[in-house]
């Protein structure tokens, strides 16, 4: 078998036509699989300790409210859409569009961690009074720091679009920004059931 | 094949020079994000590293030497065998393979850099400054002494207050970032940048080892990461993640770290392995046998090993069930092991056998291996485990697996690419005598302590009472390991005579198959003066066509001083698009010492410093990242 390819003819193909994925997409990609990891590992360290104690909120400490987050998480999940938009309008080479789109992503994600903001203020306890709030605090504050990584990336990426660094073919930077958005989401998504919805299971041990 | 390299027009020989090489000078030596440089600076760096540790075998093996010594002293003792592990896997072992794969699978697979150089510059950094930060620690006083397993809560805030075990945490926290961002990228390559043609049938052994151990890399760094992090919250601002008595649990370090611990020991092995498969046709005259077999136990071998970490924790009190389970899959995965060896013993049985230096260190790769490989298969049953834990018979073991699929292979391939490295070979009378001292002398310190488990000596213990029925075998050990030192001074010495002395290689003194050899020692920073095509798992083997120089292979010229690489298919490697790759730049350099920065001011405490550190690292990604307008080159 040989092949044959010329380097004009690919660079001729890749002109004009909407971009497939770059090798830097299957990085990222395998980066967020790492990140991912981490927040496995951490949850798997909070049913660990769960299961290995005898009450989960331990005596004294309040079992964590219901509402109040699952507000600030419908918040986090709606942020998703003004992020497929912008995405859609630059493909479609509307710039005004991809401006508003990330504009109001980033309102949302600042009222979500408004809401954060709320919620460690009204926790009534801190990280250093048993292993129940050390896991509590740490990993919200996972979250929070995937939050704000986040909103730092959409920043980035709304600077570039009111420079028009973006055409309806070249907007690589408006994708990468969307997947840590959307990671920012999923992963919110994974500590809500984990935090909150969690200490709901019985662990079977009844005194 | 199809390089063209003699044939080319000088005119764009010459703006292939422009794009791609690095000038002289000192901020361009930091600036430098070729994969070449980079790989060899891993190479060197990581080599530094194993002599180091290896001092400090020899300081233990000398206070084991004979009953009721004191050279080391209880303290020095702890912190020696804390630091030797530490250094053998964390700055020796796995830097080095990355070390070997980003500098050699390019040029295997025909590509012209990795993806990510400036990442790839970001991690020699972190790597550099973490092997410094880890040994600063023995200028303050407070060194890492709670083995290279760090379990609490010996290592906790109660029994540790010191800094001892910060510098553990993260130093080690920065290899384990190092490891992750180098594997993501050697897999991206791999998946993507394949010279047209090399389909998954005909990708080198090495680069398939590579991209197993890789992935492992991703899932299994992390949760030594999470578990590090958790033991220095405990430690700096007071959780309770890993104390009993607030309701935490020291067990969960132990799963944890061995959830990382056991697939660590594979990472290391499986590229190791793959060294070896792949200078196998070199000396045996022939293909590997069974390629496909090969692979696909790598991948077999890759997915076990994440279900075997339990068995480091037989003593730790679990339920009956998951000792079961844990048994089989530590015996299962001596099956894909056994196709490997099976597979280099067929390919040695079947050729024609060049008895050089390199062979030598793959028959002692198979030898020692084996060895441990069985022993390996007894400690994985419960009940012979619980006779030989923390005994010596274990540091026996896990010696022979390691000093055997890991050091054996490393030695065996630095020898076998230095001349590609450096463009000149090494002695083979020298590389004979080092290969025998360190091959009878790694047995001879390490056999007797087979014996020495038997006869019921623990392990980390800085020394022992006569009449024990010991002392002969120790004195043994220590011989052995005086001799294993003598040899690393020999290959040693070797490299340092033979650097700019020794004879010039030229581009494939081994008549080795693979694409590395089609390119010039030591290779032009483009690699190839044009991407080759590829129809064999055995490119250079084929007969040449009967005129390759007339054709022109791609990206045989540059275009607006661009360096630029093919991206090709995942599976059938059909070239898609061209991809242009960042140039030197001095950001990754930037961020690292950031990184470092932020951890001192964690370290002392101090607010202000951390702060800084952190602005900095933020500040420094976004002046990495920032791109001028994405449609500029249109």
């Amino acid at each position: 078998m040989s092949v044959h390819v010329d380097a004009a003819l690919l660079r001729r193909a890749r002109a004009g036509e909407p971009r497939r994925r770059p090798p830097v997409w299957l990085g990222l990609v395998l980066g967020l699989a790492a990140v991912a990891a981490v927040l496995g590992s951490l949850v798997f360290s909070y049913f660990m300790l769960m299961f290995h104690g005898s009450e989960w909120p331990p005596a004294g400490i309040a079992p964590p409210p219901l509402a109040a987050p699952a507000a600030g998480l419908a918040v986090l999940v709606a942020s998703a859409v003004p992020t497929v938009l912008a995405g859609r309008a630059i493909a479609a080479g509307r710039q005004l569009q991809l401006r508003a789109g990330l504009a109001v992503t980033a309102l949302l994600g600042l009222a979500v961690l408004g809401m954060q903001a709320r919620g460690y203020a009204r926790l009534g306890f801190t990280h250093d009074v048993n292993a129940y709030t050390s896991v509590f605090v740490v990993l919200s504050a996972f979250h929070t720091i995937s939050l704000v990584t986040a909103l730092v990336f959409n920043v980035a990426t709304q600077v570039r679009a009111w420079l028009g660094h973006f055409r309806a073919e070249h907007h690589e930077g408006v994708r990468i920004a969307a997947l840590w958005w959307y990671w920012a989401v999923v992963s919110g998504v994974v500590l809500f059931a984990t935090l909150f919805l969690g200490p709901l299971i019985d662990i079977g041990v009844h005194e | 094949m199809t390089t063209t390299e003699d044939a080319r027009p000088d005119a764009a020989r010459a703006r292939l020079v422009e794009a791609w090489s690095t000038k002289p000078g000192f901020i361009n030596w930091l600036s430098n994000v070729n994969h070449k440089a980079i790989g060899f600076r891993f190479i060197i760096t990581s080599f530094i590293f194993l002599l180091i540790g290896g001092v400090q075998a020899l300081l233990m093996r000398t206070q084991l030497m004979g009953p009721d010594l004191d050279v080391l002293g209880p303290d020095a003792y702890n912190e020696a065998f804390t630091l030797h592990g530490t250094t053998m896997m964390f700055l020796f072992a796995v830097p080095m393979l990355e070390g070997l794969g980003m500098y050699l699978v390019p040029l295997m697979i025909g590509t012209r850099d990795l993806p990510f150089p400036r990442l790839n510059a970001f991690g020699y950094w972190l790597y550099l400054f973490a092997g410094i930060f880890l040994y600063w620690s023995l200028f303050t006083g407070s060194v890492p002494d709670g083995g290279w397993f760090n379990y609490p809560p010996l290592a906790g805030p109660e029994f540790r207050p010191d800094s001892s075990i910060d510098f553990w945490l993260l130093g080690v926290t920065m290899t384990e970032v190092v490891g992750i961002v180098g594997a993501l990228e050697l897999v991206v390559c791999i998946a993507r940048h394949r010279a047209p043609g090399m389909t998954l049938s005909r990708i080198p052994v090495f680069a398939w080892g590579v991209l197993v151990s890789s992935v492992m890399i991703l899932f299994a760094f992390p949760p030594l990461v999470a578990g590090s992090l958790m033991l220095e919250l405990d430690r700096k601002i007071g959780t309770h993640f890993y104390n009993p008595a607030a309701g935490g649990d020291p067990i969960l370090w132990q799963h944890l770290f061995w959830i990382f611990g056991h697939p660590e020991v594979y990472i290391m092995l499986i590229p190791a392995v793959a060294l070896i498969a792949s200078m196998l046709p070199a000396v045996t005259r022939r293909g590997i046998v069974a390629y496909p077999l090969v692979v696909v136990s790598l991948v077999a071998i890759g997915f076990i090993s994440f279900g075997l970490w339990v068995h480091h924790m037989f003593a730790a009190g679990l339920p009956a069930l998951a000792m079961a389970f844990f048994t089989a899959a530590s015996m299962a995965i001596a099956i894909p092991s056994g196709v490997q060896i099976f597979s280099l013993i067929a390919t040695m049985w079947r050729g024609k056998l060049v008895w050089n230096t390199v062979l030598l260190y793959v028959v002692g790769f198979v030898l020692v291996f084996v060895l441990g490989g069985i022993t390996g298969v007894m400690v994985a049953s419960v009940a012979f485990d619980w006779q030989v834990h923390d005994t010596f018979f274990v540091v026996a073991h896990f010696h022979y697996v390691l000093i055997g699929g890991v050091v054996l292979p490393i030695l065996g391939a630095l020898h076998y690419w230095f001349p590609k490295l450096t463009g000149r070979l090494l002695d083979e009378r020298l590389g004979k005598i080092a290969f025998w001292l360190i091959f009878g002398g790694m047995n001879l310190t390490f056999f007797p302590q087979h014996i020495l488990g038997f006869l019921g000596m623990p392990r980390r213990v800085y020394t022992f009472q006569s009449g024990l029925g010991w002392d002969f075998y120790n004195l043994l050990s220590t011989l052995g390991a005086y001799a294993t030192a003598a040899g690393f001074l020999v290959y040693s010495a070797n490299m340092a005579i033979n650097w700019s002395r020794g004879r010039p290689a030229g581009d494939n003194p081994w008549d080795a198959p693979t694409l590395e050899w089609a390119t010039a020692s030591p290779p032009p920073a483009y690699n190839f003066a044009a991407i080759p095509t590829v129809d064999s798992l055995y490119p250079l083997w084929e007969p040449k066509e009967a005129s390759p120089h007339g054709q022109a292979g791609l990206l045989d010229d540059v275009e607006g001083q661009r360096r630029e690489i093919v991206g090709s298919t995942i599976l059938d490697a059909e070239a898609i698009e061209i991809l242009e790759l960042p140039g030197n730049t001095l950001w990754p350099l930037v961020a690292a010492s950031a990184i470092v920065l932020f951890l001192f001011g964690v370290m002392i405490d101090s607010m202000i410093v951390g702060a800084v550190g952190l602005a900095t690292v933020v500040g420094s990604l976004l002046g990495w990242l920032w791109t001028g307008p994405e449609w500029r080159h249109e």
